[in-house]
Protein backbone atom coordinates (compact mmCIF):
# COMPACT_ATOMS: atom_id res chain seq x y z
CA UNK A 1 0.00 0.00 0.00
CA UNK A 2 2.88 2.25 -0.09
CA UNK A 3 1.28 3.86 -3.62
CA UNK A 4 -1.45 5.03 -1.48
CA UNK A 5 -0.91 8.31 0.62
CA UNK A 6 -2.64 8.04 4.08
CA UNK A 7 -2.75 11.62 4.65
CA UNK A 8 -4.04 12.44 1.34
CA UNK A 9 -7.35 9.68 1.91
CA UNK A 10 -8.23 12.18 5.16
CA UNK A 11 -8.07 15.33 3.27
CA UNK A 12 -10.03 13.59 -0.04
CA UNK A 13 -12.39 12.22 2.01
CA UNK A 14 -13.15 15.29 4.67
CA UNK A 15 -13.32 17.68 2.25
CA UNK A 16 -15.43 16.37 -0.31
CA UNK A 17 -17.98 14.94 3.07
CA UNK A 18 -19.78 18.46 3.31
CA UNK A 19 -20.02 18.60 -0.53
CA UNK A 20 -21.22 14.79 -0.92
CA UNK A 21 -23.98 15.26 1.93
CA UNK A 22 -24.86 18.55 0.76
CA UNK A 23 -25.82 17.75 -2.92
CA UNK A 24 -26.72 14.08 -1.69
CA UNK A 25 -24.27 12.60 -3.98
CA UNK A 26 -24.55 8.81 -2.71
CA UNK A 27 -22.92 6.52 -4.89
CA UNK A 28 -26.10 4.00 -3.82
CA UNK A 29 -28.98 3.84 -1.89
CA UNK A 30 -30.29 1.08 0.69
CA UNK A 31 -33.62 0.28 1.49
CA UNK A 32 -33.96 -1.91 4.46
CA UNK A 33 -37.88 -2.91 3.88
CA UNK A 34 -37.04 -4.45 0.99
CA UNK A 35 -33.27 -5.56 1.73
CA UNK A 36 -31.98 -4.27 -1.75
CA UNK A 37 -29.22 -1.58 -2.99
CA UNK A 38 -30.20 0.43 -5.85
CA UNK A 39 -28.28 2.58 -7.94
CA UNK A 40 -29.16 5.94 -9.57
CA UNK A 41 -32.08 8.24 -7.72
CA UNK A 42 -34.09 6.84 -4.90
CA UNK A 43 -36.91 4.66 -6.00
CA UNK A 44 -40.67 5.44 -4.11
CA UNK A 45 -42.04 1.69 -3.87
CA UNK A 46 -38.64 0.00 -1.68
CA UNK A 47 -39.93 2.05 1.65
CA UNK A 48 -37.29 4.38 3.31
CA UNK A 49 -34.10 4.91 1.80
CA UNK A 50 -30.46 4.38 3.55
CA UNK A 51 -28.56 7.42 2.09
CA UNK A 52 -25.15 6.89 4.45
CA UNK A 53 -23.51 3.97 3.16
CA UNK A 54 -23.66 5.49 -0.14
CA UNK A 55 -22.35 9.44 0.90
CA UNK A 56 -19.28 7.20 2.77
CA UNK A 57 -18.47 5.32 -0.39
CA UNK A 58 -18.80 8.39 -2.72
CA UNK A 59 -16.30 10.49 -0.33
CA UNK A 60 -14.34 7.59 0.19
CA UNK A 61 -13.73 7.26 -3.58
CA UNK A 62 -12.19 10.83 -3.75
CA UNK A 63 -10.02 10.30 -0.77
CA UNK A 64 -8.85 7.30 -2.79
CA UNK A 65 -7.91 8.96 -5.97
CA UNK A 66 -6.55 11.78 -4.07
CA UNK A 67 -4.33 9.19 -2.20
CA UNK A 68 -3.22 7.68 -5.66
CA UNK A 69 -2.68 11.17 -6.62
CA UNK A 70 -1.14 12.60 -3.93
CA UNK A 71 2.32 12.71 -2.46
CA UNK A 72 3.18 12.60 1.72
CA UNK A 73 6.23 14.58 0.65
CA UNK A 74 3.86 17.42 -0.88
CA UNK A 75 2.56 18.00 2.47
CA UNK A 76 5.12 20.63 4.25
CA UNK A 77 6.03 19.05 7.49
CA UNK A 78 4.63 22.56 8.86
CA UNK A 79 1.09 21.75 7.57
CA UNK A 80 0.98 18.32 9.22
CA UNK A 81 0.09 19.46 12.42
CA UNK A 82 -2.72 21.38 10.95
CA UNK A 83 -4.05 17.96 9.32
CA UNK A 84 -6.52 17.43 11.79
CA UNK A 85 -8.17 20.51 10.51
CA UNK A 86 -10.01 18.58 7.96
CA UNK A 87 -11.95 16.05 9.51
CA UNK A 88 -12.93 19.33 11.48
CA UNK A 89 -14.49 20.67 8.15
CA UNK A 90 -16.41 17.38 7.49
CA UNK A 91 -17.63 17.32 11.33
CA UNK A 92 -18.64 21.09 11.33
CA UNK A 93 -20.54 21.08 7.83
CA UNK A 94 -22.17 17.80 9.22
CA UNK A 95 -23.62 19.70 11.78
CA UNK A 96 -24.66 22.86 9.62
CA UNK A 97 -26.32 20.46 7.83
CA UNK A 98 -28.47 18.63 10.22
CA UNK A 99 -29.23 21.48 12.04
CA UNK A 100 -33.05 21.47 10.58
CA UNK A 101 -33.23 18.31 13.47
CA UNK A 102 -32.44 20.71 16.21
CA UNK A 103 -34.64 23.79 14.76
CA UNK B 1 -29.68 -11.76 16.59
CA UNK B 2 -29.78 -7.85 16.46
CA UNK B 3 -29.92 -7.85 19.89
CA UNK B 4 -26.71 -9.59 20.34
CA UNK B 5 -25.20 -7.58 17.83
CA UNK B 6 -26.33 -4.20 19.67
CA UNK B 7 -24.58 -5.76 22.76
CA UNK B 8 -21.63 -6.70 20.98
CA UNK B 9 -21.22 -3.07 19.13
CA UNK B 10 -21.30 -1.82 22.65
CA UNK B 11 -19.36 -3.75 24.36
CA UNK B 12 -16.54 -3.12 21.27
CA UNK B 13 -17.35 0.28 22.00
CA UNK B 14 -16.59 0.08 25.67
CA UNK B 15 -13.18 -1.47 24.66
CA UNK B 16 -12.47 1.13 22.32
CA UNK B 17 -13.11 4.03 24.39
CA UNK B 18 -10.83 2.70 26.98
CA UNK B 19 -7.82 2.24 24.73
CA UNK B 20 -8.40 5.31 23.12
CA UNK B 21 -8.54 7.49 26.45
CA UNK B 22 -5.60 5.86 27.58
CA UNK B 23 -3.79 6.56 24.52
CA UNK B 24 -4.94 10.36 24.10
CA UNK B 25 -4.13 10.92 27.69
CA UNK B 26 -0.58 9.05 28.04
CA UNK B 27 0.20 10.95 24.66
CA UNK B 28 -0.81 14.30 26.53
CA UNK B 29 1.13 13.36 29.74
CA UNK B 30 4.12 12.84 27.92
CA UNK B 31 4.42 16.04 26.64
CA UNK B 32 2.78 17.97 29.56
CA UNK B 33 4.47 16.20 32.49
CA UNK B 34 2.27 14.59 35.16
CA UNK B 35 0.04 15.86 37.28
CA UNK B 36 -1.06 13.61 39.96
CA UNK B 37 0.20 10.04 40.68
CA UNK B 38 -2.70 8.51 39.55
CA UNK B 39 -2.56 10.28 36.01
CA UNK B 40 1.79 9.41 36.38
CA UNK B 41 0.69 5.97 36.34
CA UNK B 42 -2.27 5.62 33.52
CA UNK B 43 -0.05 7.54 31.62
CA UNK B 44 3.03 5.74 32.13
CA UNK B 45 2.18 3.19 29.24
CA UNK B 46 3.89 2.88 24.99
CA UNK B 47 0.87 4.88 23.30
CA UNK B 48 1.90 3.47 20.08
CA UNK B 49 0.92 0.38 21.57
CA UNK B 50 -2.48 1.46 20.98
CA UNK B 51 -2.47 2.62 17.97
CA UNK B 52 -3.22 -0.99 15.95
CA UNK B 53 -5.99 -1.49 18.45
CA UNK B 54 -7.85 1.38 18.31
CA UNK B 55 -7.95 1.07 14.34
CA UNK B 56 -8.88 -2.41 14.71
CA UNK B 57 -11.63 -1.79 17.17
CA UNK B 58 -12.81 1.48 15.44
CA UNK B 59 -13.27 -0.53 12.25
CA UNK B 60 -15.01 -3.75 13.76
CA UNK B 61 -17.57 -1.01 16.02
CA UNK B 62 -17.96 1.20 12.49
CA UNK B 63 -19.12 -3.02 10.82
CA UNK B 64 -20.83 -4.07 13.45
CA UNK B 65 -22.99 -0.32 13.40
CA UNK B 66 -23.46 -0.57 9.86
CA UNK B 67 -24.87 -4.07 10.01
CA UNK B 68 -27.51 -2.68 13.25
CA UNK B 69 -28.04 0.16 11.15
CA UNK B 70 -31.42 -1.07 9.31
CA UNK B 71 -32.67 -2.41 11.83
CA UNK B 72 -32.31 1.46 13.96
CA UNK B 73 -33.95 2.90 10.51
CA UNK B 74 -36.95 0.60 10.53
CA UNK B 75 -37.32 -0.03 13.99
CA UNK B 76 -36.18 2.82 16.39
CA UNK B 77 -35.96 5.82 14.06
CA UNK B 78 -39.37 5.32 12.60
CA UNK B 79 -41.23 5.18 16.06
CA UNK B 80 -38.78 8.30 17.26
CA UNK B 81 -40.16 10.20 14.46
CA UNK B 82 -43.85 9.40 15.45
CA UNK B 83 -43.28 10.79 18.93
CA UNK B 84 -41.91 14.12 17.47
CA UNK B 85 -38.43 12.82 19.07
CA UNK B 86 -36.17 15.20 16.36
CA UNK B 87 -33.28 15.94 18.28
CA UNK B 88 -33.25 12.34 18.98
CA UNK B 89 -32.92 11.18 15.36
CA UNK B 90 -30.69 14.28 14.86
CA UNK B 91 -28.05 13.28 17.29
CA UNK B 92 -28.08 9.75 15.42
CA UNK B 93 -28.05 11.57 12.41
CA UNK B 94 -24.86 13.09 14.00
CA UNK B 95 -23.40 10.25 15.51
CA UNK B 96 -23.33 8.70 11.88
CA UNK B 97 -21.68 10.95 10.08
CA UNK B 98 -19.28 11.21 12.51
CA UNK B 99 -18.43 7.69 12.82
CA UNK B 100 -17.70 7.82 8.76
CA UNK B 101 -15.44 10.64 9.10
CA UNK B 102 -13.57 9.13 12.46
CA UNK B 103 -13.49 6.45 9.61
CA UNK B 104 -11.38 8.26 7.14
CA UNK B 105 -9.23 9.94 10.37
CA UNK B 106 -7.78 6.59 10.51
CA UNK B 107 -5.11 6.64 7.78
CA UNK B 108 -4.05 10.07 8.93
CA UNK B 109 -3.67 8.64 12.76
CA UNK B 110 -1.71 5.85 11.57
CA UNK B 111 0.47 8.70 9.69
CA UNK B 112 0.67 10.33 12.84
CA UNK B 113 1.78 6.83 14.86
CA UNK B 114 4.25 5.96 12.19
CA UNK B 115 7.83 5.96 14.03
CA UNK B 116 9.45 6.40 10.55
CA UNK B 117 7.64 9.64 10.30
CA UNK B 118 8.01 10.84 13.92
CA UNK B 119 10.03 14.10 12.91
CA UNK B 120 7.24 15.22 11.08
CA UNK B 121 3.96 13.68 12.03
CA UNK B 122 4.84 13.65 15.69
CA UNK B 123 3.56 16.87 16.66
CA UNK B 124 0.12 16.07 15.42
CA UNK B 125 -0.21 12.93 17.08
CA UNK B 126 -1.69 14.31 20.31
CA UNK B 127 -4.54 16.67 18.04
CA UNK B 128 -5.04 13.63 15.92
CA UNK B 129 -5.55 11.31 18.63
CA UNK B 130 -7.55 13.59 20.98
CA UNK B 131 -10.16 14.05 17.98
CA UNK B 132 -10.29 10.46 17.36
CA UNK B 133 -11.32 10.18 20.94
CA UNK B 134 -14.05 13.31 20.95
CA UNK B 135 -15.67 10.55 17.83
CA UNK B 136 -15.35 7.96 19.96
CA UNK B 137 -16.27 9.51 22.59
CA UNK B 138 -19.16 10.95 21.65
CA UNK B 139 -20.78 8.63 19.22
CA UNK B 140 -20.86 5.79 22.62
CA UNK B 141 -22.69 8.53 24.17
CA UNK B 142 -25.32 9.38 21.44
CA UNK B 143 -25.87 5.97 20.40
CA UNK B 144 -26.79 5.37 24.43
CA UNK B 145 -28.53 7.98 25.07
CA UNK B 146 -30.99 6.73 21.85
CA UNK B 147 -30.65 3.32 22.65
CA UNK B 148 -32.52 4.28 26.16
CA UNK B 149 -34.90 6.46 24.66
CA UNK B 150 -35.70 3.32 22.00
CA UNK B 151 -34.06 0.37 22.01
CA UNK B 152 -33.38 -2.47 19.55
CA UNK B 153 -36.13 -4.62 20.13
CA UNK B 154 -38.19 -3.36 21.95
Amino acid sequence: MKFLSRPWFTIGFCLSYPFVFANDWALFLYFPQSQRFHWGPEAQDLGPAMHWYGLVATAAIVGLALSLVGRDTWIAPRVVRWLWLAPCVAMLGSLVLLRQFFI
Amino acid sequence: MIVLLLILHGLVGVALLGAITHQAVAVSSASRGPSTAFLSRYARVSSKAFSRAVAILFVVSIVLGAVIYPSYRLDVRVPLEEMQLNWAVGVFEIKEHFGGIGLALLPLYFYCWDESRAAVAGAARATVTWLLAFIVWFTFVSGHVVNNLRGLGT
